[in-house]
């Protein structure tokens, strides 16, 4: 009798322990569902807030270029004050135009051409100076995935032209064209530059004004340029750095630089 | 008179063998050039040989002066005739068989050693009577494809560039040095510098392609705007205005003419803007012998700073001279006219086609003369131009 009750109560146990357990995997699994669901849900909320971020700061972007003024202006002075969802008081897009002795340009594919401006350049009433200053250039270039040559031509305001033709290091693209020199200073870029060309001040005189850059090669590929002397460059476009901000406190921050105005290479080389 | 000959050449090689009837033909090199004819020839290979009509007993050789270098002035070729050990025939055809690299081929004019196009490459000699006989005829080697000059431009074609330079050149006028390049350059102020050369290939004859001689052969290019595409940027990101009536074009700017159009000197000077890019939705016609230029084809101090764009093609009547301004066509055609070269001042731009049948019936002189003018780009610089953009999220 007393036997067959305490395999009566072994029994008992046994089937509570296993509900127990079965409760607690059950337990488990829904904490674990409603966990993952709620930080799903929270991810698409913050990704959601992203891209509204993004998608304001862009629309600062357009707005800036239309009005082509300078300084900081918030979105609500811009008239993106019904932007939905964006906190456009602390909202804000800053147009700069600052002139820097060492400049890069956007990425060039092959065989299209960079107009530099080495006079000033008023956007508004879209005039050209015609002064430059005297001084050393280093033309930065290539890269060690696409090392391309150049063709350099300096356009003066006496009418007069005067090119170079370059080659990268350690290859000739262009025939009879000098080479170019190992990098000692260049604007730092990435991936880093593996060439650069000096034209001399005594070259670029006072009255130079536009420096068009061409890329040759007979891969594809893209490299900037970059430009560096002593003295400042003038401008070479705007810089309108955008910042859009959520009522949810996330905050996006894109830059666009837009150049001044550039010569196509298909129009400007001779070709039939 | 034949046994005669036979038996005196006989008898004589037995005792003196240099008794070996020889013929010389000598003379210079010249190069034809249509209506003209210059002393010299450029070529990288000649080939120069007399060929017997009977080769028995027969040894023609042929030397160059100079030997080297590029430049030849003067050939002279001697054929012995072996009359100790063979039986050559004293009678008979010597005919020219020359060729160089860059020419059509060579000859001997008809009548002898006049600047023409006739030839007749057979000498008949007769060595019966033995000695030395000696003949003066210069070979003419041909040039009569037309060939372009550019002057301070870079050039670049996507397919090959043929255009072969001859030796001797005839400037095509005042803005042109003469220098025997395909691009030419101002050495003095305002001084230029000549550009790049890149195609697939590259023939300019023995030409150095320009004085600094840079090129890119076996070249690929990558064409991503043409006038096509260049309106559809204007429309959608520049400031431009659609006309239907050239005096509405008051105003320094961009301008869009929808459909055919043709322009002449007339309705040109209803524009009373100074500045402007006219693109041309359609075909553009040049109806004018001096387009928008003075007429010594120089001064281009009065003229409009225009760029003119055709999505289709810019037809050149065969009559147009000169024209002043930046052409820049899908296709351009200059008409066809056989002593009438056309000279453009300002640039020229041909995407997919060039079709040129200008021709002059002096060949020295180049048949298209393209000048180009930095200062127009300057002038445009806001119309005919896109911008470049760098974007980067902080």
């Amino acid at each position: 009798m007393t036997g067959n009750s305490y395999n009566g109560n072994m029994k008992k146990g046994q089937v509570l322990l296993i509900v127990i357990m079965l409760l607690a995997t059950a337990l488990t699994v829904a904490l674990t569902a409603t966990y993952k669901s709620v930080t799903e849900t929270q991810l698409s909320k913050l990704e959601e807030e992203n891209q509204k971020a993004l998608a304001a700061a862009e629309a600062g972007i357009e707005k800036a270029l239309q009005s082509k003024q300078q300084g900081t202006f918030t979105f609500d002075s811009l008239g993106l004050s019904n932007l939905s969802g964006i906190d456009t008081s602390q909202s804000s897009v800053e147009i700069s135009n600052q002139g820097n002795a060492a400049f890069i340009t956007p990425l060039l594919q092959k065989d299209e051409q960079y107009t530099f401006y080495l006079a000033n350049y008023n956007a508004q009433n879209k005039t050209l100076g015609s002064n430059s200053t005297a001084q050393d250039i280093n033309l930065c270039f290539g890269s060690s995935s696409f090392n391309p040559a150049l063709e350099i031509t300096l356009v003066k305001s006496d009418s007069s032209v005067k090119r170079y033709a370059v080659n990268p290091q350690g290859q000739t693209i262009i025939q009879n064209a000098p080479s170019s020199s190992s990098v000692t200073n260049c604007p730092p870029n990435n991936p880093s530059f593996t060439n650069q060309y000096l034209i001399p001040a005594s070259y670029i005189g006072n009255n130079t004004q536009l420096l068009i850059v061409r890329v040759i090669s007979n891969q594809n590929g893209s490299t900037r340029i970059g430009f560096k002397a002593t003295n400042p460059f003038p401008l070479q476009g705007s810089t309108i750095i955008s910042t859009a901000k959520t009522q949810a406190g996330v905050e996006k921050k894109v830059q666009l630089f837009q150049s001044y105005p550039q010569i196509p290479a298909e129009f400007f080389v001779t070709s039939f | 008179m034949f046994f005669l000959w036979r038996r005196a050449s006989t008898s004589t090689s037995n005792s003196n063998p240099t008794l070996y009837p020889t013929v010389a033909i000598s003379g210079n090199l010249r190069e034809y050039l249509g209506a003209l004819c210059f002393n010299n020839i450029s070529t990288s290979n000649l080939s120069l040989n007399i060929n017997p009509q009977y080769s028995a007993g027969i040894t023609p050789t042929c030397g160059i002066t100079p030997p080297t270098g590029q430049t030849k002035y003067s050939y002279r070729c001697t054929v012995v005739f072996d009359n100790q050990r063979a039986k050559p025939t004293p009678v008979q055809n010597l005919s020219l068989s020359a060729s160089a690299y860059g020419y059509s081929f060579g000859y001997w004019s008809n009548p002898n050693n006049t600047c023409t196009a006739n030839y007749d490459n057979f000498l008949t000699v007769n060595v019966s009577s033995g000695g030395s006989t000696v003949y003066n005829k210069d070979i003419y080697f041909s040039l009569t494809t037309p060939w372009i000059k550019l002057k301070d431009s870079s050039f670049s074609k996507i397919v090959s560039l043929t255009n072969i330079v001859p030796l001797n050149i005839t400037p095509y006028d005042l803005d042109d040095n003469g220098n025997r390049y395909f691009i030419i350059n101002n050495s003095s102020h305002p001084q230029t510098d000549p550009g790049l050369v890149t195609a697939t290939s590259i023939n300019t004859g023995t030409a150095n392609v320009s004085s600094k001689n840079w090129w890119v052969a076996s070249y690929s290019r990558i064409v991503s705007t043409s006038p096509q595409l260049f309106l559809e940027y204007v429309r959608s990101r520049k400031e431009y205005q659609t006309i239907a009536d050239l005096s509405s074009i008051t105003k320094n700017g961009l301008y869009v003419w929808q459909g055919d159009l043709t322009l002449n000197n007339t309705n040109l000077n209803q524009i009373t803007a100074s500045n402007l890019v006219l693109i041309v939705n359609g075909n553009l016609s040049i109806n004018e012998n001096q387009f928008n230029i003075g007429s010594d084809y120089r001064n281009t101090s009065t003229s409009k700073k225009i760029a003119l764009l055709s999505t289709g093609a810019i037809n050149f009547p065969n009559t147009t001279q000169c024209a002043a301004g930046i052409f820049i066509g899908q296709t351009i055609d200059t008409g066809s006219n056989d002593n009438q070269g056309l000279k453009i001042k300002g640039n020229l731009v041909a995407f997919s086609s060039f079709n040129n049948q200008r021709k002059w019936s002096d060949k020295s002189k180049p048949v298209v003369f393209i000048v180009f003018q930095s200062q127009i780009y300057l002038d445009l610089l806001p119309y005919l131009s896109v911008y470049k953009y760098d974007w980067q999220q902080l």
